[in-house]
C-alpha cells in the first residue's frame, strides 16, 4: 500500500515539472512583465485563425508604437472560458485596459460590468457587443454594408449578363454572418437581373461550404454567381466548382461568377491570379490603431467620442485592383 | 471505458479468488488507508502544481485569485457531481454539455418573457431532469452503451435547443440574477457558495444514504447488487436523472455568470466535467470514487487553467500541458491501482 | 428462387442498415428529381470519402472494445504536417508518405499509451487530443494555409472516371474487409474484443494487437485528413473539431459494438453512406443545418437499440454456456 502513493507523488512530480517546463519557455516570450510601469493592455479573441492573426498584429503593431505591453489569450470559442480570462487579465494580472473579440456579443456582459467597475477601459472589436453604454469604445466592420458592397458588385455584373446566385452563409449564430447575408438580400431585392437560386448554410465551416457547394450546384445547374461571406470559404467553393467541371477564369465565358468578404492573403492571391471577381476588404489594420488610440484617450481621464465606429469594408474588384490593393491587408502581408 | 461490462468481466476473471473474498469497497477494504485520506490522493499534485504556478505568476494566490479559481470553476464543479455518480455506476454521459446549454435557455427564456426568476430556475431545472431521466430510462431499460444514447442525446438535444432559440443567445437577464455569480457574503459569490453546499450534500447522499450505496454496489458488480436485491435498472435511470438536474443547477449558474444563455455554451465544458471527476481518482469502471476526489479534480483542473492564462501561454500550448497533466494524473492512478492488485 | 431468397435474408440479418439506406435513397430520389441523378451520387460518394477512412480505422480500435476520441485531432495534426513549409514543393507522395508516417505515430502513442499503461481509452485519448491538436496549433500557427495544386489533384483528380476520393476510400475498405476478415490480427482483434481475458490466457498477443488496431486508425486518420484537406484546398485551424463524434457515430450505426469483438467494416462504410446521405437529403430540402443533428442523434438512438435487442437475446442465449 505504500507503492500506489510513491506513484501518485511522483506523478505529482512529474506533471508539475511539465508544467514547469511549459511555462519555462512562455516567460521568454512574455517578456519583461513587471518591469518599469509600461502600460499592459490585455487582449482577449474568441478564437485564432487567419483573420485572428491579422487583427493580432495590427493591435501588436499599434501597441508597440504607442509604448504599451500587450498580455494575449484565446478563448477558444467558450464563452465561459472568455470570461474567465478576462476576469483573469483585469483583477489578478490587473492589466491598464482590454481590447476584446466577444464569443458572443450578449454573454459578454458580465466581463464589460466588471470592467467597468474596476474602471479598466473596455474596447470592443471585430464583433459588435450589446452592452453599448458599459463600454469604452467599439470598432467593428459593418456587417450589412459590407453585404450590400458585395451584392453592388453583383448588380453591375448581372448588367451584362443576368446572374443566378448560390448564397453561402455563414454560422446563423454569428451576427456577423447574418448581417452579411440581411444586406446582400436586400440590395439584390429587386434587381432584375439577379436571382438568388439557393441558400447554403456552412455554419462557418470549409467541409459543409464544400458539400454544401456541390450539392447546390447538382441541385441548380444553371448557377452562374456564387456569394461568399469569407475568404475563408473560397477553397472550399473553387473545389466544388472543380469537381463540378465548373472551375474557369475570369474571361471564360463558362466562369462562375464569384464574391467573397475579407480580404486575407488567400483572397488577394485568387484576386491576381484573376480566379475571384471582388472581395470586400475588412479594414483590420484600423481596428487596431482606433483601439489603441481609444485607450490612450481614456488613460488620460478622456471619454473617448464618437464611442462606436462601424467601419465600411473596401470593395476591391478587378478593375480597382492595381489602385486599391496596397490598402488591403491581405495584400500587404503577402 | 467504452466497454465497462467487459472489463469488469476480466477484472473478476483475472482476480475472481482475491476480488470476491474482499469486500465491496463501500464497506471499507481493510488494507486500504480511510476514505478521506485515498481521496485525497491528487491533493499532493494539485499543491504542487498549485506551488509551481505561483512562484512562476504574479498574483496567483492572493485571495482575489483564489476566489476568482472558485467562481470561474463553480459550473464545472457543480455539473461534475452529475456526472460523478454517473460515472461510480460505470457509466458515461456525454449530453452533459447540451443539457447545461439547454436549461439554460429555457431558464432565460422564461425569465425574460415572465420576468420571474424563480419561474426561470424552476423552467431550467424541469428541462434538465426530464432530459435526464428520460437518458436514464433508455440506459436502463434497453441493453445499450451508455455512451452511444448519450452521444445520441448530445446530438438530439443540442440540436433541439439550437433550432427552437434559432441559434441566439437569450439576454438580458435582471441584475439581481447576475449578481448571483458575482457578488456574496464574504466577497465570495453565491454560486461558490452553492457549490460547497451542494458537494457537501451530494457526498452526505453517497456515503450516508441507501441510494448511495446502491450507487455503488450497481458500480462495483451490477450482476453481484441485482442478486442482493438492489433495482439495478432504477438506480441507473435515478444517476442519470440526478445527472441532468446538477447538469441544469450548472446550466443556470452559467446562465447567471455570463449574463445570458446560447445553446452552444456548455458543450466545450463536457471535456473539463469528465476529466475533473476522472482526474480526481473516480475510477470509469465504477464503484470507486467520491465527490471529495472530483472537487480535488476540479481545482486541478481549474488552478491550471488560471495559472497558463495568467502566464499568458499560448492557447496551443495550454491544450498540450493539459493533455499531458490529465494523462499522467490519470496513468498514476491505473499504475497505482495495478500494483495494489499485483500485490 | 429459395436460396435467393435465403441469401437476401441471411444478408439482411447480417446487414440490417442497407436496406435503411435504400430507402432512404429511394425515398429522397422520389422526393426531389436532382436527387436520384449519377452526378448527385457520385458527390455523395466523395463527400462520403473522408469519412469512410477514417471509419474504418476507429472500427478497428472499437472492436477491441477501445475507443479514439483523438480522430479529429489526429485529422489536424496530419493537415499541419501537410500544410508545413517543408512540404511545399515537395512531390505527391512524398508527402503522402510523411502524413503516413505522422499518421502511424500518432497512432503508436495512443496504442502504447493504452497497451501499457492501463489508463483507459477514453481517458489516453481525451489527452491524446488535447496535445494533438496543441501541436497542429505549433506547426501552423492557427492561420489559413492554401495546399499547393499538385495536393488538391488528389481532392479533385479522377482515375479512369473515379474520383481519387472515392478510390482512396474503396481501396481503404477493401483492405479493411481483408485484414479483418482474412489475416491473424484480424481474428485477434475479435478475439480480444469478445474476451480480453480469455485472450490474455489463450497467450494471443495483446498488447501487440491493441497497439497495431490503434496504429491503423493512427495511419487511416491520417489518410482521412489528407483526402480531406485535398478536396478542401486548404488547412484550417477548425479542421477535425468535434470530428470524433461523427466517426464514432458511423461505426456505431455500422453495428459494431461498443463492448468490442462484434462489427463489420461493410457496416461501418453503409454507417457513413447513410449519414452523408441524409445530410445530402437535408440540404435538397432546405431544412435548418440544426435538423441534421436531431436527424443524426435519433437514427443512431433506434440504431442502437434496435442492434442492443437482438444482442440481448443473443446473450441470453449464449448465457448458459458462458457460465459454465
Amino acid at each position: 500500500m505504500q507503492v500506489p502513493t510513491l506513484v501518485r507523488y511522483t506523478a505529482a512530480l512529474a506533471a508539475s515539472a511539465l508544467v514547469l517546463a511549459g511555462c519555462g519557455s512562455s516567460q521568454q516570450e512574455s517578456g519583461s512583465d513587471g518591469s518599469g510601469k509600461k502600460v499592459t493592455i490585455g487582449v482577449n479573441f474568441d478564437l485564432l485563425n487567419g483573420i485572428r492573426q491579422a487583427e493580432k498584429s495590427a493591435i501588436e503593431k499599434a501597441a508597440t508604437e504607442a509604448g504599451y505591453e500587450v498580455v494575449f489569450n484565446v478563448a477558444d470559442k467558450d464563452p465561459q472560458k472568455q470570461s474567465s480570462q478576462i476576469q483573469d487579465l483585469v483583477q489578478t494580472r490587473k492589466v491598464d485596459a482590454l481590447i476584446v473579440i466577444a464569443q458572443d456579443g450578449q454573454q459578454i456582459a458580465s466581463s464589460v460590468s466588471l470592467a467597468k467597475a474596476r474602471k479598466v477601459p473596455f474596447i470592443a472589436i471585430d464583433r459588435a457587443v450589446a452592452d453599448q453604454q458599459n463600454i469604452t469604445f467599439q470598432i467593428t466592420g459593418d456587417p450589412v454594408a459590407d453585404g450590400k458592397l458585395a451584392a453592388s458588385e453583383f448588380i453591375d455584373a448581372g448588367k451584362t449578363k443576368p446572374l443566378k446566385v448560390l448564397e453561402l452563409v455563414g454560422a446563423l449564430t454569428d451576427q456577423n454572418a447574418i448581417g452579411r447575408r440581411d444586406g446582400f438580400n436586400e440590395a439584390v431585392k429587386g434587381d432584375p437581373n439577379i436571382t438568388v437560386v439557393s441558400q447554403v448554410p456552412t455554419n462557418w465551416d470549409p467541409a459543409q461550404a464544400l458539400d454544401g457547394t456541390s450539392n447546390a450546384l447538382q441541385k441548380n445547374p444553371d448557377i452562374n454567381a456564387i456569394f461568399v461571406p469569407s475568404d475563408f470559404l473560397l477553397p472550399s467553393v473553387q473545389s466544388a466548382l472543380k469537381a463540378a467541371g465548373r472551375l474557369a477564369p475570369i474571361g471564360d465565358p463558362e466562369h462562375v461568377f464569384l464574391v467573397t468578404i475579407d480580404g486575407d492573403q488567400n483572397g488577394c492571391k485568387a484576386m491576381k491570379d484573376k480566379t475571384l471577381d471582388a472581395d470586400i476588404a475588412t479594414p483590420v489594420d484600423d481596428f487596431g490603431k482606433q483601439a489603441i488610440s481609444a485607450i490612450t484617450t481614456a488613460l488620460g481621464g478622456q471619454g473617448v467620442s464618437p464611442q462606436s465606429v462601424r467601419t465600411e469594408g473596401l470593395s476591391l474588384d478587378q478593375a480597382n485592383f492595381a489602385t486599391t490593393s496596397a490598402q488591403v491587408w491581405g495584400c500587404v502581408v503577402a | 471505458m467504452s466497454s465497462p461490462e467487459s472489463v469488469r468481466r476480466e477484472d473478476a476473471a483475472k482476480a475472481s479468488p482475491a476480488r470476491s473474498a474482499k469486500p465491496v469497497s463501500w464497506l471499507g477494504d481493510p488494507d486500504r488507508r480511510p476514505g478521506w485520506l485515498t481521496d485525497l490522493s491528487m491533493l499532493p499534485a494539485l499543491v504542487v502544481v498549485v506551488g509551481v504556478l505561483s512562484v512562476l505568476t504574479d498574483g496567483m494566490l492572493t485571495p482575489s485569485n483564489i476566489v476568482n479559481v472558485g467562481s470561474q470553476s463553480a459550473v464545472v464543479a457543480i455539473a461534475a457531481i452529475g456526472a460523478t455518480f454517473v460515472i461510480l455506476t460505470g457509466g458515461i454521459d456525454l449530453s452533459t454539455g447540451s443539457v447545461i446549454g439547454a436549461s439554460g435557455v429555457s431558464a432565460a427564456w422564461m425569465i425574460t418573457s415572465t420576468g420571474s426568476v424563480a419561474a426561470g430556475v424552476a423552467a431550467g431545472l424541469l428541462t434538465g431532469t426530464v432530459i435526464g431521466l428520460v437518458v436514464g430510462t433508455v440506459v436502463a431499460k434497453m441493453p445499450v452503451v451508455p455512451f452511444a444514447v448519450t452521444l445520441a442525446a448530445l446530438y438530439v438535444v443540442s440540436g433541439a435547443t439550437t433550432l427552437l432559440s434559432h441559434g441566439k443567445t437569450i439576454a438580458p437577464v435582471p441584475a439581481g440574477f447576475i449578481e448571483f455569480s458575482i457578488d456574496g457574503p464574504g466577497g465570495v459569490p453565491y454560486s461558490v457558495w452553492l457549490a460547497v453546499v451542494l458537494y457537501a450534500v451530494a457526498q452526505t447522499f453517497l456515503t450516508r444514504t441507501a441510494w448511495g450505496r446502491r450507487v455503488l454496489h450497481v458500480g462495483a458488480n451490477a450482476e453481484v447488487a441485482r442478486i442482493s436485491g438492489v433495482h439495478v435498472a432504477r438506480t441507473k435511470a435515478s444517476v442519470y436523472a440526478v445527472a441532468g438536474l446538477f447538469s441544469a443547477i450548472a446550466g443556470i449558474v452559467l446562465t447567471s455568470g455570463l449574463a445570458g444563455a446560447g445553446a452552444g455554451m456548455g458543450g466545450p465544458l463536457l471535456l473539463n466535467i469528465v476529466g475533473a471527476v476522472v482526474l480526481g481518482g473516480t475510477s470509469l469502471f465504477g464503484g470507486r470514487g467520491s465527490l471529495l476526489r472530483t472537487a480535488v479534480g476540479v481545482l486541478f483542473l481549474g488552478f491550471l487553467s488560471n495559472g497558463m492564462s495568467l502566464l499568458g501561454l499560448a492557447s496551443f500550448d495550454q491544450q498540450i500541458v493539459t493533455g499531458a497533466v490529465i494523462f499522467i494524473a490519470a496513468s498514476a492512478d491505473g499504475i497505482g491501482r495495478r500494483l495494489r492488485r499485483g500485490a | 428462387m429459395s436460396s435467393t431468397y435465403q441469401w437476401c435474408a441471411r444478408a439482411l440479418r447480417r446487414q440490417p442498415l442497407f436496406p435503411v439506406w435504400l430507402v432512404l435513397v429511394l425515398a429522397l430520389s422520389g422526393l426531389y428529381d436532382e436527387f436520384g441523378t449519377g452526378a448527385n451520387f457520385r458527390n455523395i460518394a466523395i463527400q462520403a470519402s473522408p469519412l469512410i477512412i477514417a471509419a474504418v480505422g476507429a472500427t478497428f480500435v472499437i472492436m477491441t472494445g477501445g475507443i479514439d476520441l483523438s480522430v479529429g485531432a489526429m485529422l489536424f495534426l496530419a493537415a499541419a504536417i501537410e500544410s508545413s513549409r517543408a512540404f511545399v514543393s515537395a512531390p505527391a507522395g512524398v508527402v503522402f508518405a510523411a502524413i503516413a508516417v505522422t499518421g502511424l505515430l500518432m497512432g503508436l502513442v495512443n496504442g502504447v499509451a493504452i497497451a501499457l499503461t492501463r489508463v483507459p481509452a477514453l481517458i489516453v485519448t481525451l489527452a491524446s487530443m488535447q496535445v494533438f491538436r496543441g501541436a497542429g496549433g505549433h506547426i501552423t500557427g492557427q492561420q489559413n494555409i492554401d495546399l499547393p495544386a499538385h495536393l488538391r489533384g488528389i481532392g479533385t483528380g479522377s482515375l479512369l472516371g473515379v474520383p481519387a476520393p472515392v478510390l482512396l476510400a474503396a481501396v481503404t475498405t477493401l483492405g479493411g474487409v481483408l485484414v479483418f476478415g482474412r489475416t491473424v490480427f484480424g481474428r485477434y482483434l475479435q478475439a480480444i474484443g469478445s474476451n480480453r481475458a480469455a485472450a490474455l490466457n489463450a497467450g494471443l498477443p495483446v498488447r501487440a494487437v491493441t497497439i497495431g488496431a490503434y496504429a491503423l486508425a493512427g495511419v487511416l486518420a491520417a489518410l482521412a485528413s489528407l483526402t480531406q484537406t485535398a478536396r478542401l484546398g486548404a488547412v484550417q485551424p477548425s479542421i477535425g473539431d468535434g470530428y470524433e463524434l461523427t466517426v464514432i457515430t458511423a461505426v456505431v450505426l455500422g453495428g459494431t459494438s461498443l463492448f468490442g469483438g462484434r462489427g463489420s467494416i461493410t457496416g461501418t462504410v453503409l454507417g457513413a453512406l447513410v449519414l452523408t446521405t441524409a445530410q445530402t437529403g437535408l440540404v435538397f430540402s432546405g431544412a435548418s443545418p440544426y435538423v441534421f443533428d436531431i436527424v443524426r442523434g435519433g437514427v443512431l438512438l433506434v440504431a442502437v437499440i434496435a442492434a442492443g435487442i437482438r444482442w440481448r437475446t443473443l446473450a441470453q442465449a449464449l448465457r448458459p454456456a458462458a457460465a459454465s
